[in-house]
């Protein structure tokens, strides 16, 4: 693959999958680390763009190496926070205020991302992947689990998931 | 809260960065990269023009003060060579590790044990280093004296040497201690990942 190929191909996967890194990234760190993962995601897609042979599905693979980067991750032992952040001192990052239902929907989205951190690792990587409807099988394949394995961990973590979201939002209406 | 409002907000833009967002992320990105290569290509640099310059240094300094005598004084092109034999061998690892990247074609799980499997070799390539100082210790004096015995150093400047390279291979080995105990907490941690999947 040529260094032209790369680019091109880096730069059409996140173009096609704009949501994934950025759904991963928010489930496994937040405030300044997110920025780091999110930068640790980019860069591990990057690498592996050379050893995408087109056997699977490209959002498959890219899910594959997210959820590895993430999985993986080791909080705090990165130097590319100082760059992120010497960036960002350059830019104005403010993204505009919701208001309706946009708003409500970062309100949901906040409330399930800060539950979904809570949860051992694994177990976010399933909710990740079950709530972008990522198929039983495709899971198994990605995560290496058996599908059986999958169906039950889902249905325990999404029952637990939901009783907590409800406590929470009936004790702070 | 129902799963029909959670997976309502999923799907919803609000989970998906803003065209502006994903161009700044992408423009951090870019200058990562960039840098991650200008930094890497500044330590090459470094370290072998430091070496080259030590290496000539103390080549010229044997030189001058006389004709060469492989025979009697083999352990200093040792103690010349080890320096870059390491060089070279860290320099390769970097690459590797550069370029390394978990398969995948195969699934997280899989991946999870390969880095476990590559935490333990690191360590295990730690004690083997720890090994290799422990062998130059005996090179280094063997260096030194018969530097003395073919009268190219002086007992004083031996002795300077000696605690010199003395001071050098302690702190290296403390380096490496250091390096092999910050791998130990990683393999518990991924120890602990690697169950999750079993």
């Amino acid at each position: 693959m040529t260094s032209a190929e790369h680019h091109a191909l880096f730069d059409r996967w996140m173009a096609d999958h704009p949501g994934i890194l950025h759904r991963v990234a928010n489930a496994f760190a937040e405030g300044a680390d997110r920025s780091d993962l999110l930068q640790e995601l980019m860069l591990a897609v990057w690498k592996a763009v050379p050893a995408f042979k087109g056997v699977s599905k490209a959002s498959t693979f890219i899910y594959r190496v997210a959820h590895n980067a993430a999985l993986t991750w080791k909080r705090g032992h990165s130097t590319y926070r100082r760059h992120v952040d010497r960036f960002e001192a350059l830019h104005v990052p403010d993204e505009p205020a919701a208001a309706g239902s946009d708003g409500r929907d970062r309100e949901v989205l906040a409330l399930l991302y800060a539950e979904i951190r809570q949860l051992p690792p694994l177990d976010r990587s399933l909710l990740l992947l079950h709530f972008d409807e990522v198929p039983y099988a495709e899971i198994a394949d990605v995560l290496g689990l058996t599908e059986t394995n999958v169906g039950a961990r889902l249905t325990r973590t999404k029952q637990r998931l939901v009783a907590t979201l409800q406590t929470k939002t009936h004790s702070h209406p | 809260m129902s799963t029909d409002d959670l997976h309502h907000a999923w799907k919803s833009p609000a989970n998906r960065p803003s065209p502006e967002a994903a161009a700044r992320e992408r423009a951090a990105f870019v200058l990562l990269l960039q840098r991650e290569y200008r930094s890497f290509r500044f330590w090459v640099i470094r370290a072998f023009s430091l070496l080259a310059v030590i290496t000539i240094g103390l080549g010229v300094s044997v030189a001058s003060k006389g004709s060469f005598d492989v025979k009697g004084e083999w352990a200093v092109l040792l103690l010349l060579a080890l320096p870059w034999v390491g060089a070279i061998g860290f320099l390769r690892r970097h690459l590797q590790h550069r370029r390394a990247h978990p398969d995948y074609n195969q699934s997280v799980a899989h991946s999870v044990r390969a880095l476990l499997d590559a935490n333990r070799a690191a360590q295990q390539r730690s004690r083997m280093l720890l090994g290799l100082f422990a062998l130059m210790a005996p090179v280094l004096a063997v260096s030194i004296w018969q530097l003395q015995q073919v009268g190219k150093a002086r007992p004083h400047e031996a002795a300077s040497l000696a605690t010199v390279m003395a001071v050098v291979m302690v702190l290296s080995s403390l380096g490496v201690y250091w390096q092999s105990r910050r791998l130990r907490p990683e393999e518990a941690w991924l120890t602990e990942l690697a169950n999750e999947f079993a």
